[in-house]
């Protein structure tokens, strides 16, 4: 399908801020403390400031610990910041659960459910009626490689179909803004590999707007038009770089001198926020159970 | 015994086009053809079956043959024999009794289940009201049933009433641990999951905790159920006019041994066939449970 569409676009140009028109999502000075062990508080986000403009694929890459699935679960609505502001529409007051797709690593699909019905089970949550929710589904099954599968109990799936299944319950239930926290991360690197590329083309025709997080900065390159870099814990934005990829992309793209020089850079400010303020991986390992 | 049911899984293929995801290997051997899943079923049950018959026969053909020698009283010991041949020529009166037995049997079972499903969910919804109800619910067991049943009786009368009360009693406390228990189970990131959809807690417990505990609470009702005929045996042992534990009390002060042996064989028999009764109810109401290649619980 791609290679018949040789012909590159050009990137959209996101509207953010500085151009004046509202972002879909705005993330303003947000800071986050959990309550440790012993009574210590720890800041687990510091002052993050990030923006995602409608139809824009933003990845959020960062080191384990660094409290980017907090961010996630913060526009998610699931927790309040302890400081700063989180926008939807420029709304900075209402209420956000209910209102973004948020998918988590695991597919938490419902074993007693078929497939079909796994798919409608966010729509129905959210008041849409079985009927229309399933004729909704319905019709982005086929686009979602699941044709033939509506009656399939999860059990019988493979892992990359249950997480096709759990991506199309996220992106019916997700209006406009979808929220991926490591989609792939449980999964092998083949069947990983194969759903990247899967993803990037099913993005390509939704163009909804997407917040990922992930700690694999190729994947950031090969989906996202930006990538923020998380600093470790407490996490602040590092670094913010555009990808000077068009669409539709291909993985062979990410050879390109320009990509590699910028994966370098990526990695650099990586590793240099954790030489800065480096924490033992197994504190980071406990304060991600401890949330 | 885990391999059964589940589906040959070829290796993993990513439809590699948009518009054309047949490619995407999963073979369905059992589930999604009726007659073929009902032959797996039969030949399960007689895998099942025939090595307890087995047993059973032999164990028959040992108490035939001692129960046979000139030394036994057939007033202590009637052979298999003995006991068959008064079965037939009391079927009428037993058949009688059994279904009174069986009427306290459901009534006090779908009594102890309602209550138990009820308290279950009470004491979900409410922290303080777990603390509050579980340790009365704890309590409740610890009453020897045996000392209590004759009050009952005295209280509640030779009926129906007094019979439901002592099954209730039996019944309903596994009920409510094995729900409670399903339903604290449940996966807390599923619970958050459905927390951005924007459900409510009531929502969520009819669309994820309920669904998510009926495994577990079959679990208690299969219990439940093989103690609602001991209870209402007991009842009725105590202090009945009809039933089966009537008759078996009856029958033991007339030592006419071998009626009282048959009517425990029915008993034995109407417990087994509520017991089946339930894990077919569980089958066909849980058929995602046994597409995850579990064999059902018999």
């Amino acid at each position: 399908m791609m290679e018949a569409q040789t012909a590159r676009m050009q990137i959209p140009e996101p509207q953010d801020v500085t151009t004046g028109a509202t972002p879909l999502l705005d993330v303003r000075g947000v800071s986050m403390r959990y309550h440790a062990s012993g009574g210590a508080m720890l800041t687990a986000l510091a002052d993050v400031n990030l923006t995602v403009a409608a139809g824009e694929f933003v990845a959020l890459v960062g080191p384990s610990g660094c409290g980017k699935s907090t961010l996630l679960a913060l526009v998610a609505g699931l927790e309040e910041p302890a400081a700063g502001t989180i926008a939807l529409h420029g709304d900075a007051g209402a209420r956000r659960l209910g209102r973004a797709g948020y998918m988590p690593q695991r597919d938490l699909l419902l074993p007693w459910r078929r497939a079909l019905d796994n798919a409608t089970a966010g729509l129905e949550a959210q008041g849409v009626s079985r009927r229309v929710a399933r004729q909704r589904a319905h019709a982005i099954f086929a686009d979602f490689g699941l044709d033939g599968f509506e009656r399939a109990y999860p059990s019988t799936l493979s892992g990359g179909m249950r997480q096709r299944v759990a991506f199309a319950r996220t992106v019916l239930a997700g209006g406009d803004l979808l929220l991926l926290d490591e989609p792939f991360g449980a999964l092998d690197a083949l069947t990983r590999a194969g759903l990247q590329r899967w993803l990037l083309d099913v993005w390509e025709r939704l163009k909804m707007s997407c917040l990922l997080v992930t700690h694999d900065v190729e994947e950031a390159l090969l989906l996202a038009d930006r990538i923020y870099v998380l600093s470790p814990r407490p996490g602040h934005v590092q670094l913010e770089r555009r990808v000077p990829l068009a669409r539709p992309r291909q993985p062979e793209m990410l050879a390109q001198p320009d990509i590699l020089a910028l994966k370098a850079e990526l990695l650099a400010a990586l590793s240099e926020g954790m030489e800065v303020n480096g924490t033992p991986m197994v504190a980071d390992r406990r304060m991600e159970a401890a949330q | 015994m885990t391999t059964q049911l589940k589906p040959v899984k070829s290796q993993e293929v990513i439809p590699s086009s948009f518009t054309t995801p047949e490619d995407t290997g999963i073979a369905y051997p059992v589930h999604r053809n009726g007659a073929l899943a009902s032959l797996e079923w039969g030949s399960l049950m007689a895998r099942a079956i025939v090595p307890a018959l087995v047993v059973l026969a032999a164990l028959v053909a040992l108490w035939q043959w001692y129960a046979s020698q000139p030394n036994i009283d057939p007033q202590q010991l009637p052979t298999p024999l003995a006991v068959w041949t008064a079965l037939l020529s009391e079927r009428d009166i037993l058949w009688q009794h059994t279904l009174v037995t069986l009427q306290e049997t459901l009534v006090g079972f779908g009594v102890a289940l309602a209550a138990g499903v009820f308290f279950a969910t009470v004491i979900d919804f409410s922290p303080w009201l777990r603390r509050a109800l579980y340790p009365l619910l704890v309590t409740s067991q610890t009453i020897p049933i045996i000392t209590i049943a004759p009050l009952l009786v005295l209280w509640f009368g030779f009926g129906l009433v007094s019979k439901v009360i002592v099954i209730t009693l039996i019944c309903f406390f596994p009920i409510v641990v094995a729900l409670a228990d399903g339903l604290r189970a449940a996966d807390p990131e599923l619970l958050r999951l459905y927390r951005t959809f924007g459900a409510g807690a009531v929502r969520i417990f009819w669309s994820v905790r309920l669904p998510g505990a009926l495994p577990s609470l079959f679990s208690g009702v299969r219990i439940a159920i093989t103690y609602s005929v001991i209870g209402a045996i007991f009842g009725e042992y105590v202090g009945a006019s009809a039933g089966l534990g009537y008759f078996i009390e009856l029958k033991q002060h007339s030592f006419a041994t071998a009626a009282e042996m048959a009517a425990i064989l029915v008993t034995a028999v109407l417990s087994i066939a509520l017991f089946l009764s339930v894990a077919l109810i569980e089958r066909l109401a849980l058929p995602w449970y046994y597409a995850q290649g579990r064999e059902s619980g018999l």
